[in-house]
């Protein structure tokens, strides 16, 4: 996928102003991170991108080919795990299934329900999911804030990977700087409601040693004072 | 184990009734309370020298006709006013209307309209199991989980797969929640239907034994359909809630 600019403006919700102006650019097979307080509109600005809100003043790329990875697995219940990838793309063969699902380090689980699988399990497969139809940009909507911090860096990692591996683009929303000083390249600071982006600045951990397998925690932490330091103005309500 | 012990306490259930009924037959007149093997050769003697088979499959017959009729209707009827806001304010008057008006004003008017007829009959039962299937299913299709609809928009499934396997298993427990009801609900108006307007059905045998004050037979026949339904129950019912309660829970 080439890079991508969107351009959100004056989008209304049940006549209240959520997004007055952004715009951003998503790099080819890089990830930007859209990072504001909660409740500032990144969500809704997400589902404007993934069509689930339709708004006047947007109209998505066409070439986009998207996945989206929820705060929750939302999974099928009522459906097996590989009948819940089968859904996205029913001409998956049970070895395409069965490397989705190595892909995301789960083995023995296709044909059980998702509520037989913790709660991370269950993200995995929503992962999983995910990159079916080989997506060139995965939305992931804080995807990893409400779980531990072992769990969350574990399924950072898994979602490296795989957008490294299909050669994807990935636009995060998020409140936690960690999160996205551990995933994106490009950071865009938003403002509260009505949204605006007030900053943008390239990620100072070089994507190389984000790729590392165990990035050091230490590391993220030194880079999110800085930045801390550097914008005090502007990461004071969001961090 | 389980299966083992719910069969056992309904094999306590029945025996306790049957003693009971025992009991009651010692206390009372054996005319209004005839003794088991009375109304079990009256089964003997209905079944295989009388109109009984007869009967059960023209009752049974009916109740198919108007339960299917009634669950499609209703099922596709329930969901667009569930769904679609402007479906809901139409229907809504009519609803009410059909969800109050007696039964038997139904049967009685249907017969006179359209004449002691088949269609009357099953137009009849129709038109009474019709509104609550609606309820059940409009009531199904207001909470139908949004969130997992949004999966099935975002990865642009077509609509097809989205409704079977997205939608409608979301209202699989409604549906079958109308059709247990619709059911049970469905054969009694049937011989209601029988009873006033046709000359077959179990309905109609019950009036015929009713005017020769014949209680052993009217057990005999009440029995045997409700055999009929249990076994619905026991072999269509239960085992398609068991496939619906795949994955939802533990």
């Amino acid at each position: 996928m080439r890079n991508v600019d969107f351009h959100l403006h004056g989008i209304n919700l049940d006549n209240q102003l959520i997004v007055d102006s952004c715009s951003f650019s998503v790099r080819e097979n890089r990830t930007s991170a859209l990072i504001g307080p909660s409740g500032c509109g990144k969500t809704t600005m997400l589902n404007v991108i993934a069509g689930l809100i339709d708004v006047e003043h947007f109209t998505p790329p066409p070439d986009l080919k998207l996945a989206y990875i929820f705060q929750e697995a939302r999974l099928i219940p009522w459906l097996s795990i590989e009948q819940n990838l089968a859904l996205i793309e029913p001409n998956l063969s049970s070895s395409d299934i069965k490397q989705l699902l190595e892909d995301v380090k789960l083995h023995d689980v296709a044909s059980v329900y998702p509520v037989q699988l913790s709660g991370g399990m269950q993200r995995r497969v929503s992962i999983a999911r995910a990159f079916v139809n080989k997506p060139n940009l995965v939305l992931l909507d804080e995807a990893f804030s409400s779980l531990d911090a072992p769990t969350a860096r574990y399924l950072m990692n898994l979602v490296r990977g795989l957008l490294d591996k299909n050669q994807a683009s990935a636009l995060l929303v998020t409140h936690n700087l960690q999160e996205a000083l551990a995933l994106a390249d490009d950071l865009y600071f938003l403002s509260s409601k009505p949204t605006k982006v007030i900053k943008h600045i390239t990620n100072p951990i070089p994507q190389s040693d984000r790729k590392q397998d165990h990035l050091e925690i230490d590391v993220i932490h030194e880079q999110e004072k800085a930045l801390l330091s550097d914008y005090p103005e502007i990461l004071s309500g969001i961090v | 184990m389980r299966r083992f012990q719910s069969f056992f306490v309904q094999c306590l259930v029945v025996g306790s009734l049957l003693i009971i009924w025992q009991v009651a037959v010692i206390m009372f007149e054996p005319e209004y309370f005839p003794r088991l093997d009375v109304i079990a050769s009256s089964w003997h003697y209905h079944w295989f020298d009388g109109n009984l088979q007869n009967d059960l499959v023209q009752t049974l017959r009916r109740v198919v006709i108007s339960f299917i009729l009634a669950m499609f209707i209703g099922v596709l009827t329930g969901i667009l006013m569930g769904r679609v806001n402007r479906a809901n304010q139409i229907f809504e008057p009519l609803l009410l209307f059909f969800l109050n008006l007696p039964a038997l004003v139904t049967i009685i008017l249907c017969y006179i309209w359209i004449g002691l007829e088949e269609t009357a009959a099953i137009l009849a039962v129709f038109i009474n199991k019709l509104p609550t299937v609606i309820v059940a299913m409009r009531e199904g299709a207001r909470v139908i989980d949004n969130k997992l609809m949004e999966v099935a928009k975002v990865y642009k499934l077509p609509a097809s797969r989205t409704f079977f396997n997205v939608f409608l298993p979301q209202l699989y427990p409604y549906i079958l929640a109308a059709a247990r009801n619709g059911l049970a609900l469905i054969w009694k108006i049937v011989l209601v239907v029988e009873l006033l307007g046709r000359s077959d059905g179990i309905g109609f045998g019950l009036h015929t034994f009713f005017g020769h004050f014949d209680i052993a037979s009217i057990l005999a026949y009440a029995f045997s359909f409700m055999m009929v339904m249990f076994s619905v129950d026991w072999f269509v019912f239960k085992p398609l809630e068991k496939r619906i309660q795949r994955g939802r829970q533990q």
